[in-house]
């Protein structure tokens, strides 16, 4: 069972397209109170596109995981997404923060408060925008959303809306944040191992981007795996970008890893559902040919862009495979990060809902 | 020869320091690892590192050895097997797909966006089975495509950009087949065709038009198609596709301007991968630039290539293919006269296979 | 250089089901097991050292996993399997006595606080979550070790519990083998569905009132075929500072237990930004064994175990390194000498210019001196008939002392002439160190380099030490390349050490969470250590390479409301625990200095070298926790030492 066989995908224009739909349904925005200058670049769009009235659900995240310099951004990004909510003749509602010992946890706390909260069931139509969210939190809270969209419609948890996970991507965006430190490896919430039986054989699948070298490492460390089957990113904007990607992790690919260069897989930079459909394959194969050798564990972790994570995401929910996580201690900007803005992109991927009925 | 020993030879070329052999070398070593030692037309025996040995040494100066190292490390773009194949992977699903799935929505009125129903619909089906894949060159790799899309037939590929009647007339009849099979109404005729080609580096060989005649693969395909329309073979509201897996922008621009003056359809053309015009040599690396015309070997020219010191058509790229550098590279990358009586014995870092000869009619 | 692989850095290429294990086994150092004390199996050894310094390499060698590798090679594992069986690990057989499991305690445990809804059910959950890994983990290492000859190995084990053992053995699936591992796989997947799960869960939780597993194993026997194994179990916890404060209190506790009888490890980070923690039954400290891991590595060569003695830890990084190296370096250069021979290989003539202008450059400066030579004739004389860099070394030691001497009080009239006796009463090796330190700086004549300093650098942590070494061996396959044999130069390795304290320091924002603020309060200590140790007089010779904060300082530090009110106070905390945690300072408590009790802060060794200082531990400067916490909130230059040039060229 494929879920994503044939999926949905807008970038720019055919998101004007996608949203310009007639309608009556309010829409669901859910977004991270983020420092990121993109956090309100996906409602501008959708505001300006759309007629029909947009509530939001924002969703609060840990002050002291960001630098003290960007906290006002958080404030700016809050005030602008009020004023585009109401605009629309929406309400902006606030999921707050829970209280929390271990920062692994946060996610799936997010997940499960948003839930009880019973605000999915009031909307047939969502959007979830990661880009002001890390990926602790985003991976928990669109499984939990998935789960309830895939599970039977005689159950009470089903809900048989149309879900979209939205994000900008930019570039000289990532390239000016500043993460610090790394923290020890643990499962994204939602994605740790299926069974409790430890695998023979682990895959490490790590999807690769850059600025990620030092949680790459940390990651190659602990999980100590058998075979290791990178990802690089192509076709790209850039044809050199997976070259340079290679460079970069120079030391660590061919030192310390020593790996061959048939493992190498490659992945649309623009199109996590290109990666979706790769991984999965290679998941076949490796099923296929390894199995004599008792359980095999592939292992995914993502270094790359927030777009490219969401292909994890996919892959992972349906393969039932665990997706290893190392985050930044800290996050903040380098400086004249929140004036790049020109080279903006909108996505929207399209998961549940009428695509696929 | 031993890698360790094209090392040595390298650090005796260079004018490196300690550190900067350490770096330097341990870069090319990971980049040949990783793709450069897979091209295939290195002499026998010879490696990445061997052959580049041999390139920098023909160069005069530690400085134009410099720019030429740079250039490998820095602007070089090659396009592996895996690479090249990924692309073939994702033109079903994002490419044809698509498309096939617009026409129907077009032609239905069903919403766009309800991707599951249109898949499903018998008119898509159709369609896809009514679609014809021609490949306008080996590099097509027609048999990597086929494998990598299953929902299509053996019947319905074809290596030609000018398909003849007699091939089409038997592949019509297995379309009928097909369809009847399936319960499918429609014409046994292709209304849709996907014409796929691996690489473009000006645009010249599928449209130009020089002295008021129009040439090229997308000329000879509107002519092949108006015939088989008239047999019936193909249907009267036939569409194309034309997909390229690697083009240059200089390409794309080129044909889009000259499509319109040709007089053809405005058939649609998509790039798997597209060469930003921001990695052309002259653009990026003018010292590599100068090097490549200062270094050009005359005994290159002809008639078929014109002067080329930067690439045929002036492409300025710094592409090489795992199988073959196109000769819209520059020339420094790929030209080999070390058997050119005339000429100056230039060695090549890519060696290419020249398809037109001088001494080969 | 692309088919010469670098030893210290990736796997070896024999191909086996623990590859890695069978590749640790190989370069752990059978000393490394002195590090523990002779007492091993009656009370709970609590074990703690920082990041890297192979706690959990220990508990590995003892695991039955390994047991079970060396049983298979035994002559590749002399020195091991011999200490193995002086601690009672395995028997003169070289089969296991002991049989390992370990438990990590980073996984899962610390989330249970946030995502059990309540405390109780939280510590249920904890318990029973707990007991499902103690148990699967000894299930496992019985797999390891008993071998059986046909069908699985746990259904001919049992476990057969004393007394007061029976229920609890019940309640975690016992006793046959083969119920405990399936209650504990189910109980795992439970817990862990559970856990994981990203959509509200509000059934009640089953959970365990007590840690069920250790009470069932508490004393009893493992049976095979009904027969008594031999076989003590020995669980082995690692990395406790992962567990939530409650959770960790909650199993010293069960630990400390007097009536257990069972062998139990426990490791975990040290920090010495922590409040003395009381543990167990309000009696600090008697029912454990402590052993502080880079303090054991300091003692060795100076303490005995199981009646022998140990070797200094030096021997121990050598040795590890020799048998890493050894092969490649026959393979591919044909050198029979030791990875650390060659470190310490005489130098050839690459230094004697540089030792020329030195030995020119003081001379000239103690003859300018208008006591000159007077009382310091003979030693002049003497430092003449010296050559090379030795005499550089003379010369500019001889300054030093002069420069001391001459502070004297009982300096008068008479000019006798000193002896090269009363030079070396005066001198001494903290002093030549010293002038060392100084002729790096002065000439460029390589300080940090040599078998000895790579010791130091690694401050007694293996993996710092490995690090290390695998940049040198980087090096060395630069100059196999190049055929010029595998010898590296003083200098070669002084440029090397240098460029990997840059990184070292470099990588400490993106590793280290605060890496910022660590390095604010770093660069602050360094500048500090830096001044003191290039006093013309050294008097502190041959540096200082640390501070210290009074005990009484460190009190108002820990408490949270005097923090609110010194500004700079919670960064200076943030940063030195994060400093101390990660081993970027080494601290000691409570030590006693001049009748007053301090907490001493030494730079980790490899960062003395950016900033050209000694390496060995002794001089530090106090500060009052005022200042420090100054020292947060201002800027500092990063004012590092300038490395030793090197004549560069490759051709």
């Amino acid at each position: 069972m494929t879920y994503w066989e044939s999926p949905l995908l807008a970038a720019e224009s055919s998101f004007e397209h996608m949203w310009s739909r007639p309608g009556d349904d309010p829409i669901l925005f859910v977004v991270g109170s983020g420092f990121d200058p993109r956090a309100a670049a996906v409602l501008e769009r959708l505001v300006a596109t759309t007629e029909r009235r947009v509530d939001g659900r924002l969703v609060n995240l840990p002050e002291d995981a960001t630098d003290l310099a960007v906290r006002p951004l958080v404030a700016e990004n809050r005030a602008r997404i009020g004023e585009l909510i109401a605009q629309t003749g929406g309400e902006l509602g606030e999921q707050p923060l829970p209280d929390f010992h271990d920062a692994g946890a946060l996610g799936r706390l997010i997940s499960r408060g948003f839930q009880r909260s019973g605000v999915l069931d009031a909307y047939r139509e969502v959007v979830v925008e990661i880009s002001a969210m890390p990926r602790s939190v985003f991976f928990p809270l669109i499984r939990g959303v998935l789960e309830r969209a895939h599970a039977a419609t005689a159950e009470a948890q089903h809900w048989g809306g149309d879900l979209h996970v939205a994000v900008c991507e930019n570039p000289e965006a990532d390239e000016s944040i500043l993460e610090e430190g790394t923290t020890p490896m643990a499962p994204i919430g939602g994605f740790a191992r299926a069974h409790g039986e430890a695998s023979r054989t682990t895959i490490w699948v790590p999807v690769l981007g850059e600025g990620a070298l030092a949680r790459a490492q940390r990651l190659y460390q602990e999980l100590d795996p058998d075979e290791v089957c990178p990802v690089l990113p192509w076709p790209a904007r850039d044809p050199r970008r997976g070259d340079r990607i290679v460079l970069e992790h120079r030391a660590l690919l061919f030192d310390d890893i020593r790996i061959e260069p048939r493992n190498v897989i490659y992945a649309a930079e623009r199109n996590p559902f290109d990666l979706y459909r790769t991984l999965g394959r290679l998941h076949d194969r490796y099923l296929q040919s390894l199995s004599p050798l008792g359980s095999v564990g592939m292992v995914l972790s993502s270094h790359s862009s927030k777009l490219l994570s969401v292909g994890v995401l996919l892959t992972a929910y349906e393969h039932g495979l665990e997706v290893q996580h190392v985050s930044p201690g800290t996050y903040g900007l380098h400086h004249g990060g929140e004036e790049l803005r020109e080279h903006d992109e909108i996505f929207d991927l399209w998961l549940t809902g009428e695509p696929y009925r | 020869m031993k890698s360790e020993l094209a090392e040595e030879l390298l650090g005796q070329l260079m004018d490196w320091d300690r550190a900067a052999f350490a770096e330097k070398v341990r870069r090319l070593e990971a980049m040949a690892t990783h793709k450069w030692d897979e091209y295939g037309n290195f002499r026998p025996g010879v490696k990445f590192f061997e052959s580049l040995a041999a390139w920098l040494y023909q160069f005069d100066s530690d400085v134009d050895r410099a720019t030429a190292l740079d250039f490998v490390l820095e602007r070089l773009v090659f396009l592996s097997d895996a690479e090249m194949t990924h692309l073939i992977e994702l033109i079903y699903p994002d490419h044809m797909e698509s498309v096939l799935r617009r026409r129907v929505a077009e032609s239905t009125g069903i919403s766009p966006f309800r991707v599951r129903e249109l898949v499903d619909h018998a008119d898509f089906t159709a369609l896809r089975r009514r679609s014809l894949v021609l490949g306008a060159s080996d590099g097509a790799r027609l048999d990597r495509l086929r494998r990598s899309a299953p929902f299509l037939s053996h019947e319905q590929f074809l290596q030609s950009s000018e398909p003849p009647n007699d091939l089409i007339e038997p592949m019509s009849e297995k379309l009928a087949e097909a369809l009847g099979q399936h319960g499918l109404d429609a014409s046994p005729s292709f209304a849709h065709v996907f014409l796929v080609d691996d690489f473009s580096g000006s645009g010249e060989t599928l449209l130009r038009i020089k002295d008021g005649v129009i040439k090229g693969k997308l000329y000879k395909l509107h002519g092949a198609l108006e015939r088989l329309r008239g047999l019936e073979l193909v249907a009267t509201d036939v569409d194309v596709t034309v997909i390229l897996y690697v083009a240059s922008q200089q390409a794309r621009d080129h044909i889009e301007a000259t499509l319109p003056a040709s007089g053809l359809p405005s058939w649609e053309i998509r790039v798997a991968q597209t060469l930003p015009a921001w990695v052309r040599v002259d653009r990026c690396d003018p010292a590599m630039s100068e090097l490549s015309k200062r270094y050009y070997d005359e005994v290159l020219t002809d008639p078929h290539k014109g002067r080329a010191p930067l690439g045929y058509v002036d492409c300025a790229l710094p592409l090489v293919l795992s199988h073959n550098t196109p000769n819209n590279s520059i020339s420094l990358m790929w030209a080999d006269t070390t058997d050119e009586p005339e000429g100056l014995a230039r060695r090549a870092l890519f060696p290419r296979y020249e398809r037109h000869h001088r001494d080969r009619p | 250089m692309r088919s010469y692989v670098n030893p210290f850095r990736s796997r070896t290429s024999e191909q086996l089901a623990h590859q890695g294990l069978d590749r640790y086994l190989r370069t752990f150092g059978a000393d490394a097991l002195d590090l523990l004390p002779d007492e091993l199996w009656e009370r709970l050894l609590l074990i703690r050292s920082a990041p890297g310094a192979g706690k959990t390499s220990l508990l590995r060698a003892v695991s039955a996993e390994a047991l079970r590798v060396l049983e298979g090679r035994r002559h590749a594992h002399e020195d091991l399997l011999e200490r193995l069986e002086g601690m009672g690990v395995v028997d003169s057989d070289g089969r296991p006595a002991v049989m390992g499991f370990r438990v990590p305690l980073g996984r899962d445990f610390r989330a249970i606080v946030d995502l059990e809804t309540d405390a109780t059910a939280g510590t249920r959950t904890f318990l029973r979550l707990l007991d499902a890994r103690i148990i699967g983990a000894f299930c496992d290492a019985i797999e390891c070790v008993v071998d059986v000859d046909e069908g699985s190995v746990l259904s001919v084990v049992r476990v057969q519990a004393e007394a007061g053992g029976v229920t609890a053995l019940e309640r975690v699936g016992g006793p046959a083998a083969n119920g405990l591992r399936a209650w504990a796989l189910r109980a795992e997947k439970e817990i862990l569905d559970r856990l994981d799960a990203v959509l509200p869960r509000d059934e009640p939780v089953d959970g365990h009132a007590a840690l069920y597993s250790v009470r069932a194993l508490s004393g009893s026997t493992l049976l095979v075929h009904d027969e008594a194994s031999g076989l003590r179990p020995l669980l082995l916890l690692d990395d406790g500072h992962e567990l939530a404060a409650s959770q960790r209190k909650l199993l010293l506790d069960a630990l400390h237990d007097r009536e257990l009888q069972l062998a139990r490890w426990y490791t975990e980070r040290y920090s010495a930004m922590e409040p003395e923690e009381l543990v167990g039954d309000g009696e600090p400290r008697r029912n454990h064994v402590p052993v502080h891991l880079e303090r054991e590595a300091q003692r060795m060569g100076k303490v005995t175990r199981r009646g022998g003695k140990t070797r200094q830890f030096e021997k121990l990084l050598a040795d590890i390194a020799g048998r890493r190296a050894s092969r490649p370096l026959q393979q591919y250069d044909g050198e029979d000498r030791s990875f650390v021979e060659l470190l310490d290989a005489d130098d050839g003539n690459e230094l004697d210019e540089r030792a020329e202008r030195a030995v020119t450059t003081i001379r000239q400066r103690l003859h300018d001196a208008p006591e000159a030579p007077g009382r310091y004739a003979s030693w002049f004389a003497d430092a003449e008939r010296l050559r090379g860099l030795e005499a550089a070394q003379r010369w500019r030691e001889l300054e030093i002392v002069i420069d001391r001497d001459r502070d004297r009080p009982e300096l008068g009239l008479f000019a006798v002439e000193l002896t090269d006796e009363e030079r070396r009463a005066r001198s001494g090796s903290s002093i030549r160190e010293g002038a060392d330190l100084f002729l790096r700086r002065e000439f460029g004549l390589p300080f940090y380099a040599g078998s000895e300093r790579l010791s130091k650098l690694s401050a007694e942590n293996i993996e710092q030490y490995l690090n290390l070494s695998a940049d040198l061996f980087d090096e060395m396959l630069v100059e196999i390349t190049l055929r010029r044999g595998a010898d590296l130069s003083r200098l070669r390795q002084d440029a090397a050490l240098t460029a990997a304290s840059d990184q070292f320091w470099q990588d400490i924002p993106a590793r280290r969470v605060g890496g910022r603020g660590i390095q604010q309060l770093l660069r602050h200590i360094a500048k500090l250590c830096r001044t003191e140790t290039y006093r013309p007089k050294a008097p502190y010779a041959p540096g200082v390479t640390g501070t210290a904060l009074s005990m009484d300082d460190r009190k108002r530090l820990l408490d949270s409301e005097v923090r609110t009110r010194i500004p700079g106070a919670q960064q200076l905390f943030d940063a030195l625990g994060g400093a101390i945690g990660h081993n970027l300072l080494r601290a000691h408590t409570d030590r006693s200095v001049k009748n007053d009790r301090w907490m001493i802060l030494y730079l980790n060794r490899l960062t003395c070298v950016r900033y050209g200082l000694p390496l060995g531990y002794g001089g530090f400067r106090e500060r009052p926790l005022e200042e420090m916490c100054r020292w947060m909130l201002d800027e500092v230059e990063d004012l590092t030492e300038a490395g030793v040039q090197e004549s560069l060229n490759v051709a």
